[in-house]
């Protein structure tokens, strides 16, 4: 048997023998390794409940604007047209945002939007939804379903944002010239929007 | 088989068999940390490429192929970093699981809870300009530096050089950054963008513009600090912690920089010269001294025979670096043409390989070398010489530059500048021996990049 300290064959002696192995750990300190990785790993994995509770707690997002139960975060350079109790209206630009809170159980996520797209219909003639219909979570964890839509010379969208007490209905139109400018807005705005849990004091 | 072998071999085999069960037995309650990490992150990364297929059946797999066959050749280049001893591949593996997988799944939800938190409390226009540069180096950092200390605790052999370290932080690098363009991509897809379209501008943007100063290279830099820290017992704990905390610094700092509006905040060339190059120049500088570190572990071994038949003090100095590899390499291909730098080659990894096995009291190992190194050094000793042509290198980058000025008109002067230093240094030194020639490859550069200005001079010219 050949030790640490002997020289193989046909290799110099008075080399420095490297440690081999793994690091050297007891089982206490793998264990308390493992419960630190589960720390760290399990942490990054609770922030998302975390920031639903801190949502939970009705905290409304600095600049935000609220629409009945729902609140919308504008975007920069939107501006806030009018406002009353249920419902905001956001412009920039020549394309416009209306928010508007329908209390009450809400329809299924289908007949809203149809509901929605026939009011659009009235508004912008020939409108046609494209791309299908897209469905979110929202920061505040509730659903939401938004679809396209294109009509000559007009470009938008048209979105809902359901919970069981209520929806918030959302209709986006612009200019076709001017969309790509606002449509990232516009689906931030979308995507981002808020439902309270409780009444706005 | 010869009873010779069969002693050697056996000693090692019942060596490894008799380490497992210890290895195992030491290090189970990491293993369950992990698989529990496993179990909570993988879905999430996994649901992501799981619609990408499904909403994209023709393109949601072409990305997929794509983005992994990028990953490859960032790879290979990563772990020839360390030349003295490589990783095992199993380790390898888990470094890209955990970047790639358990790192982008966790970090998935968090990005998005940071960036909600940071929407409720300071509102929606802070979030947009500051959010991902605040969320992003935060979790992400945090979770693949997680990473590169779980490989650590469980690789089967401890780190010998930072070298080590940097490898396992660059691979969980890789892993994430592969797996987090295909999110990106899948991201485009859904918004109703042109498959192909998103795939393309996805790798332009951020495969190539923003790939070689990415996570791997973060990640790696925080592996360099903890390979510091776990390879100089002899430093005081504090400057051990100091250096992982620098290493987390240094990843955390560029990743904020790169995401942040400060500086540059556009998708242009300006970005990659101030946010990008100085990351990747910073590793790079990091990584010439850690190497020379890592030398350090394994030359000594070699010294030690004091035999110039196994390893001259010249060519102990040249296996340091890889500057000075390559200088030996092309020094050889000077006399002895491309068998000679092959050859060269051959005796520089055989002379490392004996290295390592001496070093770590690997006797087969270790006569193997001597075999391999003999092998390479009769056959140098054969080969044919002829009188040396210099300027070869500075000739390859005068054709390299020449070709890019055909588009960049800076870029040809560069060419007609390095072309012209190099025909001067080379005619002084081919003067001073014999024989010797200059390379034609400086010729053709020099031409190349006169073309390139003549060419943009002339549209200047009309245009103007």
């Amino acid at each position: 048997m050949q030790d640490a300290t002997t020289p193989a064959a046909g290799t110099p002696s008075g080399v420095t023998r490297l440690p081999g192995g793994p690091v050297p750990l007891t089982l206490r300190q793998s264990t308390v390794a493992a419960v630190l990785i589960l720390l760290v790993g399990l942490g990054a994995a609770l922030l998302a409940p975390f920031a639903a509770a801190l949502e939970a707690r009705r905290v409304t997002p600095p600049g935000s604007v609220t629409a009945g139960q729902a609140v919308v975060l504008p975007a920069d350079g939107w501006v806030v047209q009018t406002q009353d109790t249920d419902a905001v209206l956001l412009t920039r630009g020549g394309a416009r945002l209306i928010v508007q809170w329908q209390p009450g159980t809400p329809p299924e996520p289908q007949t809203a939007l149809a509901t929605l797209g026939a009011a659009t219909q009235q508004e912008v003639p020939g409108a046609r939804g494209f791309g299908g219909v897209r469905q979110f979570t929202t920061p505040s964890r509730d659903p939401g379903y938004l679809e396209a839509f294109a009509a000559p010379g007009t470009t938008g969208a048209i979105a809902v944002v359901q919970a069981s007490f209520g929806q918030a209905a959302i209709q986006a139109i612009a200019p076709s010239t001017t969309f790509s400018q606002v449509s990232d807005d516009i689906v931030t705005m979308i995507t981002g929007l808020r439902i309270l849990r409780r009444a706005v004091s | 088989m010869s009873a010779a072998v069969g002693g050697a071999e056996l000693p090692r085999r019942a060596r490894g068999v008799a380490g497992l069960p210890e290895w195992f037995v030491s290090r189970q309650p990491i293993l369950l940390a992990v698989l529990v990490l496993a179990v909570v992150a993988v879905p999430q990364t996994s649901l992501v490429i799981q619609r990408l297929v499904q909403s994209e059946p023709k393109a949601g797999p072409v990305t997929l192929i794509v983005w992994g066959l990028y990953a490859v050749p960032l790879l290979a280049l990563i772990l020839t970093v360390d030349y003295f001893e490589h990783e095992p591949w199993w380790l390898v593996a888990l470094a890209l699981v955990w970047g790639g997988l358990i790192a982008t799944g966790l970090a998935l939800s968090a990005n998005s809870a940071v960036q909600s938190i940071l929407t409720t409390t300071e509102g929606l226009s802070f979030t947009t300009q500051w959010g991902a540069a605040i969320a992003g180096p935060t979790d992400e950092e945090l979770l693949k530096g997680l990473g590169v200390v779980v490989c650590a605790l469980l690789a089967s052999r401890r780190m010998r050089s930072p070298v080590d370290g940097f490898i396992l932080g660059a691979v969980v690098g890789l892993g994430f950054q592969v797996v987090e363009d295909i999110v990106y991509t899948a991201n485009v897809m859904a918004t109703g963008a042109d498959p192909w379209s998103a795939l393309w501008e996805m790798f332009l943007l951020r495969g190539i513009m923003a790939g070689l100063w990415s996570h791997a290279v973060y990640t790696g830099l925080f592996g360099l600090g903890l390979g510091y820290a776990l390879t100089r017992p002899d430093w005081p704990r504090g400057r051990q912690v100091l250096a992982v905390v620098a290493g987390f610094a240094a990843a955390w700092t560029l990743h904020f920089l790169w995401n942040s509006p400060l500086i540059v905040d556009s998708t242009d060339w300006r970005l990659i010269v101030v946010k990008g190059l100085p990351a990747l120049l910073l590793l790079l500088a990091l990584l010439q001294r850690a190497q020379r570190a890592d030398s350090a572990v394994f030359l000594p071994a070699l010294a030690a025979f004091a035999d110039p038949m196994v390893a001259s003090d010249a060519e102990i100095a040249s296996l340091a670096d890889r500057r000075s590899r390559q200088r030996a390499r092309s020094q050889a291909r000077a006399t002895g043409g491309w068998r000679g730098a092959h050859a060269e080659r051959r005796l520089q990894r055989a002379q490392a390989d004996l290295a390592v096995a001496v070093s770590t009291g690997d006797g087969v190992g270790a006569a193997g070398a001597r075999e391999e190194l003999a092998q390479e050094r009769y056959l140098l000793g054969h080969l044919p010489q002829h009188p040396p042509v210099f300027g070869r290198i500075a000739g390859t980058w005068s054709i390299v530059l020449g070709v890019g000025g055909l588009f960049v008109p800076v870029v040809g002067v560069l060419g007609v500048v390095v072309a012209i230093v190099g025909l001067l240094r080379a005619r002084a030194a081919a003067a001073a021996r014999r024989g010797a020639s200059v390379s034609a490859r400086l010729w053709i550069g020099l031409a190349l990049g006169v073309v390139g200005v003549v060419l943009v001079a002339v549209a200047y010219s009309r245009t103007g």
